[in-house]
């Protein structure tokens, strides 16, 4: 039969194409209120006063509310966060009062008619600016939120968290190094720009039941945190996710989920629906991380890396939600792909007045790939070495340690075998930089990347498997189709264990929180190997149950059967044997006794010796799994005024066993895409007062059809021992290597350093213009 | 969601617009005409533009489409960008407005909303400026015809009620040569950091601008220097004299690399008509 | 002369079939198409003209329906993707897997579609110029490619 390594489409693909597919904001019905939030118009102010007296009057309107009503601390680590500003504001577009009417437009007519007086105070514009001496607090009263232990907040600072990593000997590392460079890297904040804009319904039944439905990827969070912040029973609160328009990160965690409830509990449990507009989504709710680093990077001159010395400060934004997990995730991976002996890394989760960072494809591993794989090309220079040569050298490989000192085990990748297929791809051997005959410089950029993800130790994964009369198979597992394909792997990978068609396998789309088997969420690219792993487990568990059935049938032990094709039957005598779907549902006797009763396989996974870390050295061993690659880029720039276009961009990743391929190269190439929108042309721009000026989508540019690079996509197979048929996430890691080789080639190709994102024609030509 | 509540009037002619509007006026209403609305309704639903009526002119048959006689070929103020860019006449009209915004919202862009706009690019302009175009106004007191140039200075000069109805450009400039350069921050799909459009005919280099400075413009003091300068270095040295008002710095660039861009694009058209005789 | 104050009721010809809303001048074509006429399959992206994720068809041709009020479409036949049974395009999509998420489709089909009425054998430059006007963020764009050009053979009976 087979099912894995086939490209399989779409469960949904019909749905999608018709239109027919709802998004949560396509539903709707009578008794719907409408909520709408009024955002701050500074980004730093105390509030002086809120006159609500206007709006309350309104016609349709049910209520208003201001922070003051809502005495809570929001934060999925660190719980600094109300869920409408009190007495301050900390960012531009931060929420400081909302209202429930029951239509939209009179909800936004009441929003208008709120006036907020404003003190301004001043502005932190940029994690340098936060960490001076004397700098303002953007939040006093640090020392009273309450955080989990792996998170360090520095209070009486700006520092929100701060990941050490101490390995081997920095000062020996570095006395060992023949050459060594210096350099400092930075990107601003920017937005995920998923198509479709949060959106959350909420209601609270007569029993006090709480249901909310949201454009979650992380349902059993929501549902977790809904417990913590209002002290909520968690059987008492269901959250149901729908298809979804696109995360990448932006819907993890709790959204507008908290505020929504509290809408509703503002209007007696009536049902509201919050929906953000495309400005909220870009500036209120939270966006992409930025940063501020400096790296030294020492190594001989053969080019053995010896030393790295890394500070990463992270652009928070004005609360923590994700990012103090980011910036810990990037301590981590810090060295990136490559065997450095001595490390030394802080990372810095630093608050600062922008909008605040939650989750982004590649957490906290695109950030950090940036930073070395321009070190990696600086320091290639430096050697006079090829930069593929210097990857290859100190290529990670079975048996290294990380920078949290724990060994990278027998399922490590093979990175140089992606290496070499990427510079194969691109052609690497035929030159990395040419000047045609137009003046046009064409020119090529490499980078490495690795991924694990960062999760709590105890993530897991559920799987229920039921069957129907005809002997197909449902599937239920909690993880969230938010475009990446999971539940059509989950088929694939059940149709697999069960050698029947996929056809034959229903898989459950939406998520409801009180129906499905528990799981973390959907994100860090865990999905398929945990999801996977829980259905093989239910699966194993729906074959023993079928196995103790039919062995009574058909007289002979369990252990002599085998169930394959739609059929259990006796190993070695395959003519004996009888329909799964006689079993499944009970097995019913020409007489009309029943043995056996329904089969429900049950399955679980929950990650293996994963540990936290050690706070002084970062020692500990807190990766599930490594996702090795290598990518590379290929420019067109025309020197005079640094215009350029993208013509190639590779990559090549280890994924451990393709189970579909279609859906694997879509989603490496959709990450090679963001990536390459991110490092050319994205990111806020403020003003000195901290107000995002680039906030809709006709200033804020996203890659185009027109943009498309030609894309070269290859697999390495070194099967994940753990992982379902030995695969491994692939999600997000197509964004990681990206924005160093993209920067990697321009800097090539105009003979300048480009350490700054976004790489626009304006910014290569200044630079080169003041170097000379 | 646009927050405010207008009234919507779709006249059948001329005259019917003109009185509508002057109706609403009298009424102490605030009336706007409409054509492809995309700017009206994007500034309305961000409150930056209010009203109390919309006066919609699509409907009126005068100002569709293009047409030819003997002094010239006229277009439709309500042309939309794709049409005009369909209609073969003028290739280069097609060229330069071809470039605004995307494919989809140019079915709904029109000649006439695009060049009496608030943003400061209006694209549009351009060819109509170098083809000495005639403009059509229209208002209570009936329609009248005067030299684009004259009517256009930073914005077309229209008194309250009046309404572009079209453009008429002569049947000689068929011949002229033509060309334009366009620079974008990052994305095609962007208002330009700069967009220069030129033509060559007998009575030598023409040139617009729009991008450059808070509107856009065509100045004959910089043709008349450019047509009597050789050297091309000396040209880029002298140009800011002729440009009517300082260079844009904003969020999209800063002044000194729409200068550069401005220098660089100066340079090529003037190489390529030393080229073209 | 037309006009319209206050709530009215407006009669729009949409997928071949005369439907009844009543409307206000200030309401958008997309608000109505989704909130009054049951018609989900254009979605909000942006509401400023930017994305493309409401793409109907008036008369054929692609609109934003984001920034056309829905008085104007008064006279004029709109094609939403609910109109859109078993196209080339649609049969594309599918086989080439155009999308993930899926909210962008139907503005991309939309488009696509009436791409290839119009200019059958559309070449790469006429693909860039009309499909630049929507936003995915989920894929590269190469599927979406493929599948016009997938599209353009099923519909050129290849
Ligand atoms: C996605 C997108 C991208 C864009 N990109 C660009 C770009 O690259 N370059 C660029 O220049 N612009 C761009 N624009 C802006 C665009 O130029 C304006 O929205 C457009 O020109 C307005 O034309 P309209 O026909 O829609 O006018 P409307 O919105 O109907 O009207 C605009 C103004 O003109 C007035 N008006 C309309 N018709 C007439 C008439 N016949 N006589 C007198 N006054 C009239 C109206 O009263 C109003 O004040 C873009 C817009 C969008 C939505
Ligand atoms: S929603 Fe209409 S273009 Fe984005
Ligand atoms: S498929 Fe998600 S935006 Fe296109």
């Amino acid at each position: 039969m087979g099912s894995i390594g086939i490209s399989v489409v779409r469960r949904e693909a019909k749905d999608k194409v018709e239109g027919r597919l709802k998004y949560l904001n396509d539903y709707s019905s009578p008794d719907l209120l409408y909520g709408a939030i009024k955002t701050s118009t500074f980004a730093h102010a105390r509030i002086k006063s809120i006159d609500i007296s206007e709006a309350i009057k309104m016609p349709g309107v049910r209520a208003v509310l201001t922070g003051k009503d809502l005495p809570y601390r929001f934060g999925i680590y660190l719980g600094d966060k109300p869920p409408l500003a009190i007495d301050k504001v900390r960012y531009f577009g931060e929420p400081v009062a909302a209202v429930v009417a029951d239509s939209q437009r009179e909800a936004d007519d009441a929003v208008e008619a709120i006036k907020v007086e404003y003190e301004p105070l001043e502005v932190i514009n940029s994690p340098t600016e936060a960490l001076a001496e004397s700098a303002v607090l953007i939040h006093e009263e640090m020392d009273q939120y309450a955080h989990i232990d792996a998170i360090k907040p520095e209070p009486g600072t700006n520092i929100a968290n701060r990941t050490k990593i101490r390995k081997g000997d920095i000062k020996e590392g570095f006395e060992k190094s023949d050459v060594i460079i210096e350099e400092t890297f930075s990107f601003p904040p920017s937005d995920h720009v998923a198509m479709e804009t949060r959106a959350a319904v909420a209601e609270i039944l007569g029993d006090g039941r709480i249901v909310i439905h949201s454009t979650t990827q992380a349902p059993f969070v929501v549902k977790n945190l809904m417990g913590a912040y209002f002290g909520v029973d968690p059987g008492k609160v269901t959250v149901i996710s729908h298809a979804i328009g696109g995360g990448y990160g932006g819907k993890a965690g709790m959204q507008l989920e908290g505020l929504v409830y509290l809408l509703s509990k503002a209007v007696e449990g009536r049902k509201v629906k919050l929906v953000n507009t495309r400005d909220q989504d870009m500036i209120t709710s939270p966006g992409h991380i930025g940063l501020e680093a400096k790296i030294r990077l020492g190594a001989t001159k053969e080019g053995e890396l010896m030393a790295a010395e890394i500070l990463f400060m992270f652009d928070s934004g004005a609360y923590a939600d994700y990012a103090v997990n980011i910036s810990r995730a990037a301590a981590i991976g810090c060295t990136g792909p490559y065997r450095i002996p001595n490390v030394w890394c802080d990372s810095l989760c630093v608050y600062t007045n922008h909008p605040f960072a939650t989750a982004y494809r590649g957490f906290g591993h695109i950030e950090l790939a940036f930073v070395i794989e321009r070190a990696m090309d600086i320091l290639a220079d430096k050697l006079h070495m090829d930069p593929v040569e210097l990857r290859l050298k100190n290529a990670i490989a079975k048996g290294d340690t990380t920078p949290t000192q724990s060994v990278m085990d027998s399922n490590t990748g093979d990175l140089k075998a992606c290496i070499r297929r990427t510079a194969e791809m691109i052609g690497w051997n035929e030159g990395t930089r040419i000047i045609a005959e137009d003046g046009k410089i064409r020119a090529k950029g490499f980078g490495c990347l690795w991924k694990a993800p960062a999760m709590p130790t105890n993530t897991d994964a559920g799987a229920i498997i039921t069957f129907n009369e005809d002997g197909s198979i449902n599937v239920h597992c909690g993880v969230v189709e938010i475009g990446q394909g999971i539940k059509t792997a989950f088929a694939q990978i059940a149709a697999e264990k069960f050698g029947i068609d996929v056809d034959q396998v229903h898989v459950i789309m939406d998520v409801n929180t009180s129906t499905s088997p528990h799981d973390w969420a959907t994100a860090a690219s865990r999905g398929l190997m945990m999801g996977g792993r829980a259905i093989l487990s239910a699966c194993e568990d729906a074959i023993a149950q079928i196995k103790h059935t039919a062995a009574q049938v058909l007289k002979c032990p369990e252990e002599d059967l085998h169930v394959w094709g739609g059929r259990v039957f006796v190993k070695d005598e395959e003519h004996i044997g009888l329909p799964v779907k006689d079993v499944a549902l009970g097995y019913v006797y020409p007489d009309g006794n029943a043995i056996g009763g329904q089969v429900i396989g049950r399955g679980k996974y929950i990650s293996r010796r994963l540990t936290g870390i050690d706070p002084d050295t970062g020692k500990g061993n807190p990766a599930l799994e490594w996702t090795l690659g290598a990518e590379a880029v290929e420019v067109e720039v025309d020197p005079k005024d640094c215009s350029y276009r993208i013509l190639k961009a590779a990559c090549t990743m280890d994924v451990g066993k393709l189970i579909n391929p279609t859906m694997a190269r879509g989603q490496i190439m959709g990450g090679m895409a963001m990536a390459l929108s991110f490092s050319k042309q994205e990111g806020f721009e403020f003003n000195d007062r901290g107000q995002v000026l680039n906030r809709d989508l006709r200033s804020y540019k996203t890659l185009r059809i027109g943009d498309a690079p030609e894309y070269l996509v290859d697999f390495v197979e070194t099967p994940q021992g753990d992982g379902p048929y030995g695969a491994r996430g692939l999600g997000e890691q197509g964004v990681i290597g990206i924005p160093g080789a993209l920067a990697n080639a321009l800097s090539r190709a105009l003979g300048v350093p480009y350490n700054h994102l976004p790489l626009t024609p304006e910014s290569l030509w200044k630079k080169r213009r003041d170097n000379g | 969601m646009i927050s405010f509540d207008f009234e919507y009037y779709r006249p059948d002619d001329i005259k019917e617009a003109a009185e509508v509007y002057a109706q609403l006026q009298k009424d102490g209403k605030n009336p706007l005409y409409f054509s492809g609305g995309t700017e009206v309704i994007t500034m309305a639903r961000k409150g930056t533009l209010k009203f109390d009526a919309l006066i919609d002119l699509k409907n009126i048959k005068e100002m569709n489409g293009y047409r030819e006689d003997e002094d010239g070929i006229y277009f439709g103020a309500n042309m939309t960008l794709n049409e005009a860019a369909e209609a073969k006449v003028f290739p280069f009209i097609g060229e330069v407005v071809r470039t605004i915004g995307d494919h989809t919202i140019r079915n709904r862009i029109t000649l006439g909303g695009n060049i009496c706009g608030r943003l400061p690019y209006r694209e549009a302009l351009l060819p109509f400026l170098l083809y000495d175009a005639q403009v059509y106004i229209a208002g209570i007191n009936g329609k009248k015809a005067l030299p684009l140039n004259e009517a256009f200075n930073k914005r077309l000069s229209l008194s309250a009620g009046e309404f572009v109805v079209g453009f008429k450009v002569a049947g000689k400039f068929k011949n002229s040569k033509y060309q334009s350069i366009r620079k974008v921050r990052t994305s095609e799909i962007d208002y330009p950091l700069l967009h220069i459009a030129s033509i060559k005919d007998e009575e030598g280099i023409k040139i617009a601008v729009s991008g450059l400075c808070a509107f856009p413009f065509r100045s004959y003091e910089l043709e008349k220097y450019v047509n009597g300068t050789p050297n091309t270095v000396e040209i880029i040295n002298n140009v800011y004299r002729f440009i009517p008002a300082s260079v844009k710095e904003d969020n999209l660039a800063t002044a000194e690399y729409r200068k550069a861009l401005f220098e660089m694009s100066l340079e090529k058209i003037l190489e390529k008509w030393g080229e073209v005789k | 002369m037309k006009s319209y104050k206050g709530y009215t009721q407006l009669v729009l010809r949409i997928n071949g079939q005369m439907r009844k809303a009543v409307v206000s001048p200030n309401d958008t074509l997309l608000y109505v198409l989704r909130e009054k006429l049951g018609l989900t399959g254009a979605k909000p992206g942006c509401e400023n003209g930017d994305c493309g994720a409401c793409t109907v068809l008036m008369d054929g041709k692609p609109v934003k329906s984001c920034i056309i009020l829905a008085v104007e479409a008064e006279g004029h036949e709109i094609t939403t993707i609910e109109g859109l049974k078993d196209t080339p395009i649609q049969r594309a999509f599918v086989e080439e897997s155009a999308f993930q998420c899926g909210y962008c489709t139907p503005g991309f089909i939309m488009n696509a579609h009436a791409m290839l009425n119009t200019v059958p054998d559309a070449d790469d430059h006429t693909i860039k110029e009309w499909l630049s006007s929507n936003i995915c963020r989920c894929t590269g764009y190469e599927e979406i490619k493929r599948a016009v050009a997938k599209a353009q053979k099923i519909a050129g009976g290849v």
